[in-house]
């Protein structure tokens, strides 16, 4: 079998597997087959996880090696890692009895599916893809609210959706995978009108890469509000994807109920390098500032690129922009990394087809661009 | 607050947080204790003293450079390995982050929902998961073991007819007694009980030696087979284990999950990854807690104190002779053991550390009893 050929086969099983599942564009790396890390010293271009690639911070890799004489030992064991929840918690604002620590968002976002496995979901079409997929596997009735004509969560169509039976309602913001915000004073008044008959999530995964982050952020909301979840990640700004941590922050009385579905240790899935290295990356203000400027650059130069040359996109707020690729006649992506060596994201939808790709570093997004800004590849809908 | 008093305190606490209770946060006076509290023995947590191993540290400190990639590929690769070194296929095995993970997913994978059932277990066997259990809907049928300190299978038998559990969770060897059933012994339950799930928990089987059941779980879709790197791999702190079972049940498992083997560091991959190579460092360690195991029997008959003879790294011993607090007079001389109530008396599970840090314990042991 050609390289080609086993890369196509790749992308056919990934996509029948987004269909089978119902997974699309989740923030992942392939299923199987593809190496991806080799593929980059092969010359592949990885743009389709939404990952930093600008590394973690030096001193987040002095923590994990500081740390790994001690990767014999339980996190309980270890003396220095018995106060995470408080430097989290102290970092936010919130109390340590508000943390939940998880293995990435991921694995914070299938426990609240499964934890939320009565009534409805209420979240939109389309969003992030692993709780309401884990939800349908496991049977629960996902309500999905399509996104506005610009992508954009319609928040009055989905406060119209909410029944008596709602347990829940998730929204990703900004949205992955259409890099759209809502206004935060729009979002606030949601959140407490609809938290008043149901659970609130807001997933913050690209908060970080806004321009006033904290202000947009939901988590001032959670200290009284029972009502009321924030989820966020170290695996983007904080260029941790490989190290799977995340966190889930709530109000105490709703963080006691989630905790006991964790294992009762909610920092027990999470390695203790990552724990280590995340608690020192979270104060590296430098390294997050360096990597949020450097995707703003690559990004305003996407899409200014795409701008000038015409083609359609969605304006970004993240490190990836959506676009429309709706009269491409094969499989996007799969074209693309057959044909053009870039990794990246592409489904059908209902609106046709269209493809997600993440920022790079510069360097990489003038590859891209080169690729879909010359009409002979025919990689763009203008 | 004296240093010796603080960690007291943290490691009480720590013993708290596993029994479901939430941690209170720990200060630190030295730079040094950030990482380790110099002179602290700990003996409570099973962990191999003598991880992690240089092969592993080697393929940690290179994989830390692509910890901003998603670790997909190391984990596949991963998987690749595993199911080779069991004799297995790739589709039989899914990563978890301890087996921890894997025992939660068990649970979430055999409940019927809302309706409430049985898990059958032993007592004493390794209960952290039956808070979990409990949640999901679980309640417990607990069978003592018998008087070799096993599991009672015949028993479990017996009362299947009348509770009809939907699990049976087997940890073998068991902790905290050390002891193991004969895996064709196992088999045999196995397949005389045509109802109910199957777990057994393989924390422990490279220490005795013993054959896995993976061959046999592999063919039965209702059996699975837990491992893990946190014992004799010396990576307790990695966070990593794996299921081994039926492709379909694999499957099911992995449903449960945000995605497949989601959960596994990479640079944790990189390191269950040259441990499994490493089977040098693994034999080593086995001799080793041989060895400490019989430095402890020896102190122990000295001393006229029952013990069950372990096949594992550590050994519960009886202390109903000893008076006064017991852990409280070991944490006293800065050694961390785990006290049980089991068997109608009071019992200490030590976990086996190293060789010198076992003849401080059987040192500090005679000073107190």
């Amino acid at each position: 079998m050609s390289t080609h050929s086993s890369r196509r086969q790749w992308l056919q099983q990934s996509s029948l597997a987004f269909l089978g599942l119902g997974i699309s564009f989740r923030s992942m790396g392939n299923e199987e087959g593809l190496k991806r890390i080799a593929g980059i010293e092969n010359g592949l271009i990885n743009l389709g996880s939404n990952e930093n690639p600008y590394g973690i911070s030096a001193k987040a890799k002095q923590a994990i090696l500081d740390m790994m004489g001690e990767t014999n030992r339980y996190p309980f064991n270890i003396a220095s890692l018995q106060s995470t929840k408080k430097t989290l918690g102290d970092y936010y604002k919130v109390s340590e009895d508000q943390v939940l620590i998880t293995a990435g968002s991921g694995e914070g976002l299938a426990m609240l599916a499964r934890h939320f496995n009565k009534g409805n979901i209420v979240t939109a079409d389309i969003t992030f893809g692993v709780l309401p997929n884990t939800a349908k596997k496991i049977g629960t009735k996902v309500i999905e609210i399509p996104l506005t004509k610009e992508k954009v969560h319609d928040l009055p169509a989905m406060m119209k959706a909410i029944n008596n039976e709602t347990q829940l309602v998730y929204i990703c913001n900004p949205a992955n995978p259409s890099a759209t915000i809502v206004k935060a004073e729009e979002l606030k008044r949601f959140c407490e009108e609809a938290s008043k008959k149901t659970v609130v999530l807001i997933d913050e995964a690209y908060n970080d890469f806004l321009e006033n982050s904290n202000s947009q952020s939901m988590i001032g909301l959670i200290e009284k509000n029972p009502n009321i979840l924030v989820i966020k990640t170290f695996s983007k700004i904080h260029a941790m994807a490989g190290l799977r941590i995340g966190f889930i922050l709530g109000h105490p009385t709703l963080i006691k109920k989630l905790q006991p579905d964790y294992f009762q240790s909610s920092q027990l899935a999470v390695s203790v390098l990552s724990l280590n290295a995340a608690m020192t990356s979270l104060t590296d203000e430098e390294h997050k500032a360096t990597c949020k400027q450097k995707n703003e650059a690559a990004r305003k130069y996407t899409m200014d690129e795409m701008k000038k040359m015409g083609i359609q996109f969605i304006p970004s707020y993240t490190n990836f922009i959506f676009y429309p690729v709706k009269n491409y006649p094969g499989e996007y992506s799969a074209d693309m990394l057959d044909k053009h060596k870039i990794i990246m994201r592409s489904n059908k939808y209902s609106d046709g087809q269209w493809a997600r790709v993440s920022i790079g570093t510069i360097d990489e997004m003038k590859q891209f661009i080169q690729v879909i800004g010359d009409p002979k590849n025919n990689m763009a809908s203008r | 607050m004296s240093n010796n008093s603080s960690r007291r305190q943290w490691l009480r606490n720590t013993t708290a947080a596993l029994a479901g209770v939430s941690l209170a946060p720990a200060i630190f006076a030295t730079e040094k204790e950030r990482y380790r509290a110099e002179g602290i023995i700990l003996l409570n947590g099973n962990e191999n003293p003598y991880g992690p191993s240089n092969a592993a540290r080697k393929a940690m400190t290179e994989a830390v450079g692509n910890s901003n990639r998603y670790p997909d590929d190391a984990v596949h690769a991963l998987r690749q390995q595993l199911a080779e070194f069991n004799g297995v296929e790739k589709e039989n095995i899914l990563m978890g982050a301890g087996s921890s993970e894997i025992i939660g997913l068990v649970l979430l994978a055999t409940s019927s929902g809302n309706r409430r059932g049985y898990i059958m277990t032993a007592e004493p066997s390794y209960k952290i998961w039956h808070t979990q259990a409990e949640v999901i809907g679980y309640d417990f049928i607990q069978i003592p073991l018998n008087k070799e300190r096993k599991y009672d299978l015949d028993k479990f038998s017996s009362y299947q007819s009348k509770f009809n559990a939907q699990l049976f969770y087997i940890c073998n060897p068991n902790n905290p007694t050390g002891t193991f059933v004969e895996p064709k012994k196992l088999e045999d339950f196995i397949n005389n009980n045509r109802s109910g799930h199957v777990l057994i928990d393989e924390a422990y089987t490279e220490y005795p030696d013993i054959p896995s059941l993976a061959q046999y779980a592999i063919k039965v879709p209702k059996v699975i087979v837990a491992k893990t790197f946190s014992k004799i791999y010396g990576l307790a702190g990695a966070r990593i284990g794996y299921a081994i079972a039926h492709p379909e049940t694999i499957k099911r498992l992995a449903s449960l999950q945000a995605w497949p083997n989601a959960n596994v560091s990479m640079v944790t991959a990189a390191a269950a990854s040259a441990a499994l190579k490493d089977q040098e460092f693994v034999k080593d360690c086995r001799e080793k807690a041989a060895l400490a195991r019989q430095m402890c029997y020896d102190c122990f008959k000295q001393l006229s104190l029952e013990y069950i003879p372990s096949h594992t790294n550590f050994i519960l011993f009886n202390i109903d002779k000893i008076t006064g607090d017991f852990t409280k007079r070991m944490e006293e001389k800065n050694i961390f053991v785990q006290f049980r109530n089991h068997f109608g008396g009071k019992w200490c599970r030590v976990s086996m550390g190293t060789i010198d840090e076992m003849k401080t314990f059987c040192t500090v042991l005679k000073e107190i009893a």
